[in-house]
């Protein structure tokens, strides 16, 4: 206690030069947790991401295969047939171990007219779980249920920016809406909430929020999945059953086999690559990996101007040693050990460097709030890293002022009560 | 017939090695009494500094025994010594030695910070004594040369040690202060307390018990006063 006081006293006198001292320290502590905390945000920013998505999901699309394009325009009338099929849906549900659920959707562009006005929108076929997978929240109403799905009922859940657009004020709810060439009722709303970018190429929409849910038995069985587009004269005729599947894979460390498993068996149906897989844990871990070789590359960098700062305590404390040499010849002969001198050179230089690290996080802190102003990067600053910032800071203390210390306890003591 | 405070038995020090060796001390033998008040005395260069670092247990010396208490302390460890000065010796240097960033009060605590029991109120009672009460939370570079030199004795004394050891307690004081300082010191004698004083200054030496002359690293003679 003594000894922390006394280190405190004699760092107040030299204001300046303990300010100075400590500067390096304060950038290498402050640059630490800057860098930390720019990697736990960038974390964070993925598992939300990639949270939305489920990790332990799989997600296959259909794809439109490029060489099929050709047939389409020899033969207008033909069907052009392509992606997944209902068949294959169910092999997977019917063989494929370790599964917490099969969800099926078809998804196609229509036009949802209300009175004569008409919107393109984005028709999802899907079962009920898609919603709750994918955190598809009802503002209002009731979101699709399993009664809708086996009762091919004509409902549908749409996302409110839409309704604003088809110029719907009033309560929707059972309001009939002509989406194609049928008639829906609208059972719920959706919030406008956006996908974030992986997740909106994995399951492969785009940024506008003008979807409508409605159940996939009702458009499979009731109104059939073939199309006939027609656009400026041309005639485009499509028939895909389901434009993607989300396999849930029931434990974690399955999901890459799982992924395996299911390329071969999908394989084995198609013959064209009319098919695309999304496994949201793989992107997932490479992309941390190439974080993680990002951060500790910056981590080096970081450290290296808290080495330095080390190194300046280091000299500034070895000059203060001979600048004190007298006072420590003093001590010496009033019955100070060497271990007592070691001791109050160390605290010092601790106390120093961990001042130094306090200021530091205060630093840290201020640059990643002026960051996240001008920048808008997600940070995070997590307590490991003040924990660790701060004990290196203090470690370095300890560790630079070794070597002054000792130096200090080794002077002759009646050498040291000469110098001048 | 009480037991001495110190004996130095044939006690040498030399400095440096081979041809540049240096021999300092030539063999001293000494033997302070309890209660005694001892002035060294000798030119510079006859050995009086290192004889007063080997008291002090700053120094070792080369050869010969020297009891303290009847400990021979020629021989112990660093840790060791530096136990015997924080308890059992008292320091009072020409240059007084006070830590510049310290206060009055915490300059005279600097002792108590190294001992194993230490009595916090003695510093208070010790500045009380050499009437300096009023200036506790002075620093030093505040205060005269003469209270200076008070605060120092007063750091000396404040492990109650066995032995005072004094450099030249008034080489850097004008007559007057240093009168007063030579009163203080009398008046520890007076109290029993064992002083071993440097001096080159006859007229000092005159205020002790005892005086012994050292020329060349031997004693010449030993005076009774």
């Amino acid at each position: 206690m003594k000894l922390l006081q006394l280190a405190l006293r004699n760092l107040w006198g030299y204001p300046l030069r303990t300010l100075l001292t400590t500067l390096g320290v304060v950038f290498g502590v402050g640059s630490v947790i800057a860098v930390m905390a720019m990697g736990a945000g960038a974390e964070r920013e993925l598992l939300k991401e990639f949270g939305r998505l489920g990790i332990k999901n799989i997600i296959v699309n259909s794809k439109e295969p490029p060489d099929k394009k050709k047939d389409e325009q020899t033969n207008q009338w033909a069907f052009n047939r392509y992606g997944l099929t209902y068949k294959d849906e169910r092999q997977i549900r019917d063989t494929v171990p370790g599964l917490s659920k099969v969800v099926p959707a078809l998804r196609r562009d229509e036009f949802v007219w209300h009175g004569s006005k008409k919107l393109k929108a984005t028709l999802y076929a899907v079962s009920p779980r898609y919603m709750d997978l994918f955190g598809l929240d009802v503002l209002r109403g009731r979101p699709l249920g399993d009664v809708d799905n086996t009762d091919v009922k004509r409902v549908c859940v749409i996302r409110r920016g839409l309704l604003t657009e088809l110029g719907i004020f009033a309560d929707p709810i059972g309001l009939p809406l002509m989406i194609g060439d049928h008639y829906y009722r609208v059972i719920g709303v959706l919030a406008d909430s956006e996908f974030l970018g992986y997740q909106r190429k994995a399951l492969n929409v785009d940024s506008k929020t003008k979807e409508i849910y409605v159940p996939y038995e009702t458009v499979f069985r009731r109104l059939g999945t073939r199309k006939i587009e027609r656009q400026q004269g041309a005639r485009k005729a499509t028939d895909v059953q389901l434009s993607q599947i989300v396999v849930g894979v029931e434990n974690d460390d399955d999901v890459l086999v799982t992924a395996r498993i299911l390329s071969r068996l999908l394989d084995k149906n198609h013959e064209d690559q009319d098919y695309e897989m999304v496994v949201p844990l793989e992107a997932l871990a490479q992309k941390r990996k190439t974080r993680q070789v990002f951060n500790y590359a910056l981590i080096a960098i970081a450290s290296i101007s808290l080495l330095v700062g080390g190194i300046g305590i280091a000299n500034i404390m070895l000059a203060t040693v001979t600048e004190r040499t007298r006072e420590i010849g003093v001590r010496r002969a009033l019955g100070a050990k060497r271990r007592h001198i070691v001791a109050q050179f160390l605290t010092e230089t601790t106390v120093i460097a961990t001042l130094g690290g306090l200021v530091g996080v205060g630093a840290g802190f201020l640059f990643i709030a002026a960051m996240q102003k001008w920048t808008g990067w997600q940070f995070a600053v997590t307590y490991t890293s003040l924990g660790l910032a701060l004990s290196v800071a203090m470690i370095t203390g300890l560790i630079f002022g070794i070597f002054p210390a000792r130096r200090a306890a080794l002077l002759d003591p009646i050498a040291a009560l000469r110098h001048e | 017939m009480t037991e001495p405070v110190l004996r130095l038995e044939d006690i040498t020090r030399y400095f440096g090695v081979g041809d540049a060796r240096v021999q300092v001390l030539m063999g001293i033998d000494l033997l302070v009494e309890p209660g005694e008040f001892l002035a060294i005395m000798g030119p510079s260069g006859s050995g009086k500094s290192t004889l007063l670092n080997i008291l002090g247990c700053l120094d070792r010396p080369t050869s010969g025994q020297y009891f303290l208490h009847g400990e021979d302390v020629a021989k112990l460890s660093d840790s060791r010594l530096s136990t015997i000065r924080n308890e059992r010796i008292g320091f009072v240097f020409q240059s007084f030695n006070l830590i510049p960033q310290l206060t009055v009060l915490e300059n005279v605590e600097v002792p108590l910070l190294y001992a194993a029991d230490a009595k916090k109120g003695r510093a208070r009672e010790l500045l009380d004594r050499v009437g300096l009460s009023h200036r506790l939370k002075h620093r030093p570079t505040t205060l005269s040369g003469g209270e200076r030199q008070r605060v120092a004795i007063a750091r000396s004394l404040v492990c109650d040690p066995v032995m005072l050891l004094a450099d030249e307690p008034t080489g850097n004081l004008d007559s007057k202060t240093g009168e007063e300082v030579l009163e203080l010191m009398e008046e520890l004698h007076r109290d029993g307390r064992t002083i071993v004083m440097i001096t080159h200054d006859p007229e000092v030496s005159e205020r002790a018990q005892r005086t012994l002359h050292l020329r060349d690293g031997l004693i010449l003679e030993a005076a009774s006063a």
